[in-house]
């Protein structure tokens, strides 16, 4: 039976443009240091010049054979490394993606990898100026019958390996100026701060701004690496309830470290203080089999109550697969259908998928095929969670919150009314409310010679709306304490003068 | 210059902590005196310092530079490479590292030489060097340019600074070069660029009333073109004919007056009398001068090198503004202090001989311990 292929020049499309942003082609180098066995991993962007780009690791390093297979054909293919994992840590990348991502901001770069024995190498990698019209022209430069070269590399005979830095590095030659224009100009944006040193600092001037686009591009690449990379967060406390206690300690044994320009970061998630408090809920470890395979996920749900989440990049669930998100928080909440207004901006979550899910991958890593069978799953456990553990809690506490909310709007508006009446009636007059059911405004002043007592119209006998039933009340009185005065004139003049101290009030 | 460990080398660490340490203490003594909360600010610090930063630890050792929760936030360094620039803001986090050429990078738009260069460099004239081109094709070479475009604009903006360390470990001249060499034209450009105010806030700006030089070259080299020397000796001997009391002082210390035979029987003195009297002048037609007070401070040490030796001159100078600075005289007028403050400096430049720092003057145990504590805290710094 005839076999059917893919032309090589699909995957020269792809290697075009992988990610939607620098962080997430950053994040597959951070994933392979993680497999590499690295215990820090160092980026630097040059800030605030940003007219180079390295990422450099501690870990294992590989040898100039296995470059070379990589190079020659094995970019994306190899899922494990040789030799030197960590058998405490789960594979996560998948070797030579993220030196193809990192392209579409630099392409070209030098790379240097040491092993412990001192084994190492330099080469430079050159890709192509790929320009789409040139791959659709065949350009006989580029595509030959069935083969695609996108770029060349070359070794270093010169490279001295020093066996005290093991380790890779990748030091970008050829950084894009889009890249830097965007990057340098966001450092003049009205809301922009030079992130401290201190990640904690950074969360918490994170989230005093709606949206990290008002930061600019500098911090959400700092933000997003954070989110996705697989690092603990600021500290078990940084979300109410012990949520993610368990999650710390798991994420803090691996000994892994990202540092950006010195910033050592953490998951960007610190949630306290809230005066409404939080609604939290833990999703305990929930496995099933779907089409024979076994996914099994952990997490946790946060809300936020009353008060929009900041960033706004902060809302929406996270999937991690294997401690690394993928993409990052997704705001529709895995397309869930039911529309809830501001309360979706009150929610963050985070899917620790154990086992499974690495199928419904999209070849970016960065995003999933939302029909494959496994996501259907998580989705419909994830929006019955939401259904029937989530929002029914939230929305009782919106009642409640609301029953509070009006009974001290009530007192603040009676108090409102009562320093009118005083100033009106020149001592001090206590309001209260009539007990009996006659529609019939009636204001009785009760006078004893240093204060007085103003009885009003029971509100809820009023038959008005609810919510203006407490200002007909009030003008009612107003009224019949301007009819108080002696002629016509005076007591549209006091009746007006009372409405406005009143409305001034309300 | 083969595998010498410049960060242990105690001659050097000697430099630092005799020569550099007090002339940066004293500079952030006077950008702190009287200042007001809303006119404090941190000493702007240039340096070439390489991968362990010693000098800016050392600073921040002893509590001259001060690092915010922001890091070093007024350190400006430069190295070739990009793995050293890396490296080094490992050290000092938060530092802004530029790499490449200095030399080459301060001179590249020499060819449009004019009073519009700072224009150009600034992008008033051609627009932001990092938009899109409408006409040219997205290629390596068309990238390039525009990063080295914004590379010069960004290392310009930087200015001025409090402290300039021109560590460069190199010759002055290049006997390859035209007079004056490129090193003397990028010398001659920062002095222009030292010109530019100091931004403390948004609506205040503040002109510098001096700064801090720290220089170093090699002694040599041996074959300089006769253009050179004739340059340098003629520029002696012009001070011998202005100032006759110079020729006893050169007597009593060469045994001769006549720079032209100095020059043939003893080039080092010649050279240590002829760079700092050059550097002394470029200063002076850049509208700064030399305090008298302290004069310029010369450090000579010797260096083993593939089977011989090289030395290496370290010159410390402090340096004020002519007063009154040159856009508030009249053409033509010259400050009559930086005049005499000039002709101060000259005499001790010919009269104080060198410190020459060798084995027998270092405290060896002081020295290796200061080293060791800078260290440190360039690892802590490190592991972040």
């Amino acid at each position: 039976m005839p076999k059917i292929r893919v032309h090589e020049k699909a995957l020269a499309h792809l290697s075009r443009g992988l990610y939607r942003s620098p962080a997430s082609a950053l994040r597959e180098l951070v994933s392979n240091a993680w497999d590499a066995t690295a215990s820090v991993v160092r980026i630097n962007t040059n800030y605030p010049n940003f007219l180079q780009l390295s990422i450099q690791d501690n870990g294992c390093g590989f040898t100039k054979e296995e470059f070379k297979v990589l190079m020659e054909g094995g970019i994306g293919n190899s899922r494990k490394r040789s030799d030197g994992t960590n058998p405490t840590r789960p594979v996560i990348g998948r070797l030579g993606i993220g030196m193809l991502g990192i392209a579409q901001i630099c392409p070209s770069f030098t790379i240097s990898s040491v092993k412990s024995d001192g084994e190492g190498f330099r080469a430079r990698v050159v890709l192509y100026d790929l320009l789409k019209k040139k791959l659709d022209k065949d350009d006989d430069t580029i595509v030959t019958t069935d083969v695609i070269h996108i770029g060349t590399y070359e070794f270093d005979k010169a490279f001295e390996a020093d066996k005290a830095k093991t380790g890779t590095l990748i030091i970008g030659d050829d950084i894009h100026p889009t890249f830097t224009k965007a990057f340098r100009d966001s450092l003049e944006f009205e809301k922009f701060e030079k992130p401290p040193l201190d990640w904690a600092k950074c969360v918490r001037i994170a989230s005093n701004v709606h949206s990290l686009q008002e930061l600019g591009d500098y911090w959400r690449l700092l933000w997003e690496l954070s989110a996705c990379c697989p690092l603990p967060y600021i500290s078990a406390s940084a979300l109410p309830s012990e949520l993610i206690a368990e999650d710390q300690r798991r994420l803090e044994s691996y000994r892994f470290k990202v540092l950006v320009d010195g910033i050592q970061l953490a998951k960007p998630v610190h949630l306290k203080s809230n005066p409404g408090g939080y609604t939290t809920k833990k999703i305990k470890h929930h496995t099933q089999k779907v089409y024979g395979n076994d996914l099994s996920f952990h997490g946790y749900i946060a809300v936020q109550e009353g008060l929009q989440l900041k960033p706004d990049e902060l809302r929406g669930i996270l999937i991690r697969i294997k401690d690394v998100g993928i993409g990052y928080y997704d705001q529709s909440m895995l397309d869930y259908r039911v529309n809830q207004g501001p309360r979706s901006r009150w929610i963050t979550g985070e899917l620790f998928v154990d086992q499974g899910l690495e199928d419904a991958l999209n070849i970016d890593r960065d995003s999933f095929n939302r029909f494959h069978p496994e996501f259907r799953a998580i989705q419909e456990y994830v929006h019955k969670f939401l259904q029937e553990k989530i929002f029914p809690v939230v929305y009782e506490k919106i009642e409640v919150r609301s029953a509070v909310r009006d009974d001290t709007k009530a007192k603040a508006r009676k108090a409102q009314l009562a320093r009118v009446l005083t100033k009106a009636a020149a001592k001090p007059v206590s309001v209260s409310y009539s007990g009996e059911e006659d529609v019939r405004p009636k204001v009785t002043l009760r006078g004893k010679e240093d204060r007085a007592e103003v009885v009003v119209p029971n509100p809820e006998t009023l038959g008005t709306k609810k919510k203006n039933q407490q200002l007909a009340a009030s003008i009612l009185t107003i009224f019949e304490m301007a009819m108080r005065e002696r002629d016509l004139e005076s007591q549209r003049e006091k009746f007006k003068q009372l409405l406005l101290d009143l409305l001034s009030g309300w | 210059m083969g595998t010498f460990k410049y960060e242990r080398d105690l001659l050097k660490h000697f430099i630092r902590t005799d020569g550099w340490l007090p002339l940066c203490k004293a500079r952030r003594k006077k950008i702190r005196y009287k200042a007001t909360a809303k006119n404090l600010r941190d000493l702007r610090y240039f340096t070439f310092c390489a991968i362990g930063a010693i000098d800016v630890l050392m600073l921040d050792v002893h509590n001259i530079l001060n690092p915010t929760d922001r890091g070093f936030e007024t350190v400006v360094f430069f190295d070739k490479d990009k793995e050293s620039v890396i490296e080094t803001q490992t050290r000092i986090p938060g530092s802004v590292g530029f790499v490449g050429d200095f030399v080459k990078l301060v001179t590249s738009l020499d060819g449009d030489d004019g009073p519009d260069i700072e224009r150009v460099i600034e992008g008033q004239s051609e627009g932001d060097f990092l938009a899109s081109p409408e006409a040219e094709q997205d290629t390596a070479q068309v990238r390039r340019e525009a990063r080295d475009r914004e590379q010069l604009r960004q290392f310009y903006e930087r200015f001025p600074f409090d402290v300039i360390n021109l560590d460069l470990e190199e010759y002055v001249f290049k006997p390859s070069e035209e007079l004056p060499g490129k090193l003397i034209k990028a010398f001659r450009r920062i002095l222009m660029w030292q010109q530019r105010a100091v931004k403390i806030s948004e609506h205040n700006l503040k002109l510098l009333d001096g700064f801090s030089l720290m220089f170093t070259t090699k002694i040599g080299p041996g074959n300089l073109p006769e253009d050179y020397l004739h340059r340098l000796q003629t520029s002696l001997h012009d001070n011998l004919q202005r100032d006759n009391g110079l020729n006893a002082i050169l007597e009593g210390r060469a045994g001769t007056a006549d720079v032209a035979a100095l020059r043939q029987t003893n080039f080092e003195l010649f050279f240590k009398l002829a760079i700092p009297k050059l550097l002394a002048q470029t200063l002076m037609s850049h509208d700064w001068f030399i305090d008298p007070e302290k004069g310029i401070t010369i450090y000579e040490f010797e260096r083993p090198f593939e089977g011989g030796s090289y030395k290496m001159l370290h010159i410390v100078l402090d340096i004020k503004r002519h007063d009154p600075p040159k856009h508030l005289r009249l053409d033509g007028e010259r400050s009559a202090i930086a005049a005499e403050a000039y002709q101060a400096v000259i005499r001790r430049l010919f009269a104080n001989a060198e410190i020459i720092v060798s084995d027998d003057r270092l405290d060896k145990v002081e020295l290796t311990a200061s080293l060791d504590a800078i260290v440190a805290r360039g690892e802590k710094y490190r592991e972040g």
